[in-house]
C-alpha cells in the first residue's frame, strides 16, 4: 500500500512538507484546504507526474504500465475538445473493469452520451465522461480531484454511490474537494492542510465535535442533522 | 469510407502513369523507360510524400492541440530550405543540394531534442520555438538570395515550392523509409495518441510517460519530414488540410484515422501532379503550387460547413 514518507512537494517553492501519511484499502480519503494550499501538487507528486521535493511515496511501482494498475487519477482540467465518440474513448481505457461497466454507465448518465463524439457534450457531461473514465481504469487507488465540479446534485449523489460500490471491491479512494457537503457525505478520514502542513487527521465525528473545519478555513460553520441522520453544513 | 478511398487512390495511381506530357500506346508505355524510370517513380513519391505529410500533419496537430500547425511548424522544413539554399549558392550539384537540407534538418531536430528537455510538458514554448526557428531561416534565406551572384533564383524557387519529379529509384528508396518508420512509430503508440487527443497533458496513470510519447512522436515526425524536405523540397498544404478532410470523412478511430490520411494524402497529390503533367505540361510547375491552389479553396469550403 501506499505510503508518504517525509514528503515534500511543491513547484518551485515548498507548498506542504514533512509528510507522513499512510494509506489503507477500503477507505475513502478527503483532503480539505483553503485553495492553493497544494492539495493537487500532493496528488500530481502522489501519482508521479511531479517529482517530490524531498522525501518519497513509498508503494508505488517505476514502471508506468504497472503503476497504471495502482494509480487512477482524476485531474482537475475538462477533457478537449474531440471528434472522437464517449464510446471508443472509454474503450482505450486499460486496464479495464469490465464488471462494473455497465453499472457504472448507468449510474452516471453516459449511456446516451456513447455514441456522441466528446466535442460536442457539455461540460457537465464531459466531468461524467472524465470520472468515469477513471473509476472504470482497473486500479487499487482512485486519485480524484475535485470531482463535483460542474455536476450537478443528481450526479453528486450517483458519483457517491459509484465510489461506495468501488470501496466494497477495496479500492482506496482519494479526494481533494472543496465541496464540504459533498466532502461528510462520502469521508471516512479527513485530512485538512494549512500553513504547509496538515492540521488535522480525523474521522468525521472527530470534525463534528472539535469543529475543526472552523480554523481550517476561519470561517463559522454550522452542522445540521436532517431526518436520515445526515449531516450537512452552512 | 476506406474502401472508397482506396478504390480512389488506385484509380488516380493507373491514370498517373498512364497519363503525361509524351502520350503513347500502353504496348509502348509497357517497353518504355519513360514508366519505369520516371512515372512510376513519380506516382510511388507522390503516394509515400501525401502518407507521410497527413500523417504527421495529423501526428502534429493532435499532440500541439492546434488545428494549424502542420509538420513544419517545428521548424524543420525552413531549415532544411537554408541548407538547400547554402548549397545552390556555393554552386554545388543536386545531390549535394539535398544533403545540406537534410544536414540542416537533422541540426533542427537536435535543437528539438534540447529543447524538448528543457521545456518538457510546455507545448507553446515548443512551438513559439518552432515559430522563431522558421522566422530566423527565413530571414538568413532572404540575406543569401541579396547576396549571393551564384544563386540560381528560379531553381530555388522551383525547389522551395516542392516537387514529386524524380528520375529513378534513389529518393523512392529514402521516402519508403520515412514513410514505414512514421508509419511503424503511429502504430506503435496509437493508443497513447489518442488518449492524448481528449485527455491532453493529463494521460500520466493510464500506463505510458505523455511527454516521452510526445518526444517521441515529434522527432520521429521530424525525421520522416526531414528526409521528405530534402528529397522534395517543403510541400506545403498537404499536412494543413489533409488531417482535417480525413478526421470528418473517415471514423474517428486509430486505425481508420491511419489509412485515411495516407489514402487521401496520396491521392490529392497524386492528382495534383496529374493535372500538371496532362493539363499543364507546358509550364513545368513545381506540383507544390497547384497542390495549395487546389488545397486552400477545399480548406474554405470545409470552414464554411463546419468549423475545424
Amino acid at each position: 500500500m501506499i505510503k508518504l514518507e517525509n514528503l515534500s512537494v511543491g513547484h518551485q517553492s515548498t507548498c506542504l512538507e514533512s509528510l507522513n501519511i499512510g494509506f489503507t484499502k477500503s477507505e475513502i480519503t478527503l483532503f480539505l484546504g483553503s485553495n492553493g494550499i497544494g492539495k493537487s501538487c500532493l496528488l500530481n507528486t502522489m501519482c508521479g507526474s511531479l517529482s517530490p521535493l524531498a522525501g518519497r511515496v513509498n508503494g508505488l511501482s517505476s514502471d508506468l504500465y504497472e503503476r497504471s494498475r495502482e494509480i487512477s487519477y482524476c485531474y482537475q482540467s475538462s477533457l478537449q475538445d474531440s471528434l472522437m465518440t464517449v464510446k471508443d474513448y472509454l474503450s482505450l481505457i486499460s486496464p479495464f473493469r469490465d464488471n462494473l461497466y455497465g453499472d457504472f454507465v448507468k449510474m452516471m448518465g453516459v449511456e446516451k452520451l456513447l455514441n456522441q463524439s466528446i466535442g460536442m457534450i457539455s461540460g457537465g457531461e464531459k466531468q461524467r465522461v472524465k470520472i468515469l473514465s477513471c473509476l472504470l481504469q482497473d486500479s487499487k487507488m482512485i486519485l480524484l480531484d475535485e470531482p463535483t465540479n460542474s455536476l450537478d446534485p443528481f450526479y453528486v449523489d450517483q458519483l457517491i454511490a459509484c465510489l461506495k460500490i468501488l470501496k466494497k471491491s477495496d479500492c482506496m479512494i482519494i479526494l481533494a474537494t472543496h465541496d464540504l457537503n459533498f466532502a461528510i457525505k462520502i469521508g471516512d478520514r479527513f485530512i485538512g492542510f494549512k500553513d504547509k502542513t496538515s492540521l488535522f487527521d480525523c474521522t468525521l465525528e472527530s470534525l463534528i465535535h472539535n469543529q475543526t473545519l472552523d480554523s481550517l478555513f476561519e470561517k463559522k460553520f454550522e452542522w445540521y442533522k436532517n431526518s436520515n441522520g445526515d449531516y450537512s453544513l452552512c | 469510407m476506406l474502401k472508397t478511398l482506396a478504390v480512389f487512390l488506385s484509380l488516380l495511381f493507373i491514370l498517373n502513369i498512364g497519363f503525361g506530357s509524351t502520350s503513347m500506346s500502353l504496348t509502348a508505355l509497357i517497353d518504355s523507360p519513360v514508366l519505369w524510370a520516371l512515372r512510376l517513380p513519380s506516382a510511388i513519391i507522390c503516394i509515400l510524400a501525401g502518407g507521410v505529410l497527413a500523417l504527421s500533419g495529423f501526428a502534429t496537430q493532435t499532440l500541439f492541440k492546434n488545428s494549424l500547425a502542420t509538420p513544419y511548424t517545428l521548424g524543420v522544413a525552413s531549415s532544411a530550405s537554408l541548407g538547400a539554399i547554402l548549397a545552390m549558392s556555393l554552386g554545388l550539384g543536386w545531390s549535394m543540394v539535398s544533403l545540406s537540407a537534410l544536414v540542416f534538418s537533422l541540426l533542427s531536430i537536435l535543437l528539438l531534442l534540447f529543447a524538448f528537455k528543457t521545456f518538457k510538458f510546455d507545448y507553446l514554448r515548443l512551438l513559439l520555438l518552432g515559430i522563431a526557428l522558421n522566422l530566423f531561416s527565413s530571414s538568413l534565406i532572404s540575406i543569401i538570395q541579396v547576396m549571393s551572384g551564384k544563386l540560381d533564383l528560379s531553381l530555388f524557387l522551383s525547389w522551395i515550392m516542392g516537387s514529386v519529379s524524380v528520375v529513378g529509384y534513389d529518393s523512392v528508396y529514402i521516402l519508403c523509409f520515412a514513410f514505414i518508420l512514421l508509419i511503424f512509430v503511429m502504430f506503435k503508440y496509437l493508443r497513447e495518441l489518442m488518449i492524448m487527443s481528449v485527455e491532453g497533458h493529463d494521460s500520466f496513470t493510464r500506463g505510458f510517460d505523455p511527454s516521452k510519447v510526445r518526444s517521441i512522436l515529434l522527432l520521429t515526425i521530424s525525421l520522416s519530414v526531414g528526409l521528405l524536405v530534402s528529397q522534395l523540397g517543403p510541400i506545403g498544404f498537404v499536412g494543413l488540410v489533409i488531417p482535417h478532410l480525413t478526421s470528418r470523412i473517415v471514423v474517428f478511430k486509430g486505425n481508420q484515422l491511419i489509412f485515411g490520411n495516407c489514402m487521401l494524402g496520396g491521392s490529392f497529390i497524386l492528382f495534383a501532379d496529374l493535372v500538371n503533367r496532362s493539363l499543364l505540361s507546358d509550364y513545368g510547375l513545381p506540383v507544390g503550387v497547384l497542390i495549395t491552389v487546389f488545397g486552400a479553396p477545399v480548406l474554405a469550403v470545409f470552414l464554411w460547413k463546419k468549423s475545424i
